[in-house]
């Protein structure tokens, strides 16, 4: 899954592990995500938007959103 | 990139225990097994302490592998089942060979450190918790 992760980590400018510790997950999880090796589940999607302070979808673009509309 | 196995001092240790139990023990049954030198009972209580002794090992990955985050679950749980495949596949293997095709019998007991060398072949090729 695409993710806007990286881009919002590195304007914060925090490391991996900082945000992994921030949201109680290892540093290879946030590299996974920024990677595309994970799909993260709901509840960890939105532990990382809570860490950014902004939706879900900012850091998490839906991917179905086209087939929805 | 480390996202091998996960680190645990704790389970290091309780896992240098449980493979030297699994050892000693094999050696003990192989010193003692022989025929008219310990009586069955104590032989079976030495082979169920070498089988406990995976389980042991096993209970203590499961638990190791329930703490950890969900992309460290999801893909040491892929790599653990791809091990077994693999494991069970030569197994199934062998089992024909031995029984139809004349190959040497085998101890099963090599089905445990089987899977485990499985698991490090497999570790570097499953990089991705996706399906």
């Amino acid at each position: 899954m695409k993710s806007r992760l990286r881009v919002l980590r590195a304007e914060r400018e925090w490391t991996q592990e900082q945000l992994a510790a921030a949201i109680g997950v290892s540093r290879q999880a946030i590299n996974a995500l920024e990677t595309e090796r994970h799909d993260p589940s709901l509840d960890l999607a939105y532990r990382i938007a809570g860490a950014f302070a902004v939706p879900v979808e900012h850091v998490f673009p839906n991917p179905h959103e086209q087939r929805i509309k | 990139m480390d996202d091998g196995w996960p680190s645990s001092r704790p389970y290091v240790l309780g896992s240098l225990a449980m493979w030297g139990l699994f050892l000693a023990t094999l050696f003990l049954l192989s010193w003692a097994g022989g025929p008219g030198q310990w009586p069955p009972a104590a032989l079976w209580a030495v082979a169920l302490l070498h089988a406990a002794s995976v389980a042991a090992q096993f209970f203590a990955a499961y638990r190791l592998i329930a703490r950890q985050d969900e992309y460290i679950r999801g893909i040491t749980s892929k790599r653990m089942i791809a091990a077994a495949g693999l494991t069970i596949t030569l197994s199934v293997l062998f089992g024909v060979a031995e029984q139809f095709l004349g190959a040497p019998d085998m101890p099963i007991w090599l089905i445990y450190p089987l899977f485990w060398g499985a698991f490090s072949i497999v570790t570097p090729l499953i990089r991705d918790s996706r399906p």
